[in-house]
């Protein structure tokens, strides 16, 4: 703002009052008492997979693990992780993809199903754990 | 130290990650418009005598009789599980250089069990993407990459350390293995009598320079463990982009090349942007298929210099098919076209000029509108939104018919399990 004051009393130009041009908007109102607690956002990414490059993602077929593992749902699955006992892992059994529950017993290894329709299945060396299920992802 | 990580059968090992019923079944992938065969699984090259470049058709036989599986490449799952691969390799080293899609040099400092190294990779990666790896360690990549070519005949891992096991190794080797040395090289090479990477090694630099170029000799010392050839850590940005395929069938109608020219103008200017880049060069190429010699064979190309740098697709599609419109010629089959972005710089830095045919504002908001496209289309699927100018039946796309899902990139293809 440009004034013209001289010092022996106050004689302003008001005439002329430059004011600067916002391009930007600007927020009115008071600084928000939550500005100095801000935090990111939930991240699903980060929350649902530790290990990007290892992990992949499956989807569910038949019962053999129900009421846990429905038809349909997402397994969230790790190659990296270490199999341990009671783990749902996903396994290959003739030639197939299939999700049980490793059991470790001594120096044995089974494959449960949840569901008591089905054998278990001692793990034998014609059988290889493809990775430890992480997460199951659902739509209700 | 410098550790070369190949992977084996890259492309035939993709296939087997999520087929577990193929794990020891010959398995053969096809290049692009199913043409030849680029890569055969270590049960298929036992079984059939493969010359890699020699076309698909002439293998269909042999192959059905052996029960090999055969592919068409599906370079967006061995996109993924490069990019996978990669990444874990990060782990093992403070420096990688990505070489290709299926191999990366790591310098290796402070490991004093480079067999130990080498075998924890292997298991690394086998473990966490089920591709199997070869790793060869020697003092200079040169030598690295002979070292893996050993490695992958034996049992994967083979480390130089040593002058004698180098030598051994430089022994075994015939020139044409020699990473850089040709066809040409070879040839010449022979004709001098020397057949094996020891006695290339040993030629006198004078010799080798006059005969082979600075290129030669830099081959030369890093065989007598000079390094030479520098680690890039930090790929440069594109000098160019381009997007050149061949039409799965020969093309006639000026209709059909402007739908192909949309097309890969497209998937430049897409690849373009994901860099931040902005072009101010475009060329364009059409041409016949110089194999067919009884047919008349027509090449022509078109260049532009643009008056600012864009990255709007819908404006360098403009400019394209301008293009294309000069140089067409009825009367030709053409089996290949080709877009080319070049003169490209940071977007943020593009200037306006005063005879540009859009206004500042109307280059922002196109921008805006490109990026838009791109964020619509990585969600949904690529060319969810396209021009339509690319055309919706495309009768002249790849040929790709024996593709596998994208197991690891659409949800609609992730694998099942029981």
């Amino acid at each position: 703002m440009k004034t013209n004051k001289t010092i022996s009393g106050l004689k302003e130009d008001l005439s002329k009052v430059l004011l600067p041009l916002y391009v930007d908007k600007i927020s009115c109102g008071f600084p928000s008492p939550a500005s100095n607690y801000m935090e990111k956002k939930l991240d699903l990414n980060e929350h649902l997979i530790k290990n990007r490059a290892s992990t992949f993602i499956v989807r569910a077929m038949g019962d053999s693990m129900e009421p846990l593992i429905l038809e349909g749902d997402e397994l969230i699955v790790d190659r990296l992780e270490e199999p341990k006992n009671k783990n749902i892992v996903i396994a290959i059994v003739d030639g197939e993809f299939t999700m049980k529950r490793l059991i470790l017993k001594g120096n044995k290894k089974y494959l449960k199903a949840e569901n008591n329709n089905y054998n278990i299945v001692e793990i034998t060396d014609s059988i290889e754990i493809w990775g430890v299920v992480q997460k199951i992802l659902r739509t209700v | 130290m410098i550790a070369l990580v190949d992977c084996n059968s890259f492309f035939a090992s993709c296939e087997k990650v999520f087929r577990p019923d193929l794990k020891n079944a010959p398995v053969v992938v096809l290049s692009n418009n199913d043409g030849c065969i680029v890569a055969a699984s270590r049960e298929a090259k036992e079984i059939l005598d493969l010359d890699m470049f020699r076309p698909y058709f002439e293998y269909k036989d042999v192959l059905k009789k052996n029960n090999v599986h055969v592919f068409s490449s599906n370079y967006t799952l061995y996109g993924d599980i490069s990019a996978r691969i990669m990444n874990l390799l990060h782990s093992f080293t403070q420096n990688i250089e990505v070489y290709s899609i299926d191999e990366a040099f790591l310098e290796v400092k402070g490991f004093t069990n480079l067999y130990e190294y080498g075998e924890r990779i292997k298991k690394s990666i086998y473990q966490g993407t089920g591709i199997p790896v070869s790793v060869g360690i020697a003092k200079t990549k040169v030598l690295a990459k002979i070292a893996t070519g050993i490695a992958k005949k034996n049992d994967g891992i083979c480390i130089l350390d040593t002058k004698e096991k180098t030598e051994d190794a430089l022994k075994k080797t015939d020139v044409k293995e020699i990473w850089g040395i040709g066809r040409a090289y070879k040839k010449k090479l022979y004709r001098f009598g020397t057949r094996t990477a020891l006695e290339f090694r040993d030629l006198s630099d004078l010799f080798i320079k006059k005969q082979f170029t600075k290129v030669g000799l830099n081959i030369a010392l890093e065989l007598r463990g000079i390094n030479c050839i520098n680690m890039e850590l930090n790929p440069s940005p594109s000098k160019g982009i381009t997007t050149s395929r061949s039409f799965g069938k020969s093309v006639e109608k000026l209709q059909d090349l402007e739908e192909a020219i949309s097309e890969y103008t497209t998937l430049a200017c897409t690849k373009m942007r994901t860099q931040n880049l902005s072009a101010r060069h475009i060329s364009i190429f059409i041409t016949t298929n110089s194999f067919k010699d009884n047919s008349p064979q027509y090449w022509n190309s078109y260049s532009e210099r643009l008056l600012v740098n864009t990255d709007s697709t819908s404006e360098i599609i403009g400019y394209a098919l301008k293009g294309l419109r000069k140089i067409y010629k009825r009367g030709y089959s053409y089996k290949k076209a080709g877009v080319m972005l070049t003169d490209l710089i940071d977007s943020k830095t593009i200037e306006p000029d005063l005879f540009d045919s859009l206004s500042m504002t109307d280059r922002q908001k196109n921008s805006k509108l490109m990026k838009t496209v791109d964020k619509i289309n990585l969600k949904w699927g690529r060319n969810c939104l396209y021009h339509a100018s690319s055309g919706i039946k495309q009768s002249w796309q790849m040929k790709r018919n024996l593709m596998s899902p994208c197991y690891t990139t659409r949800w609609e293809d992730i694998p099942t399990v029981r």
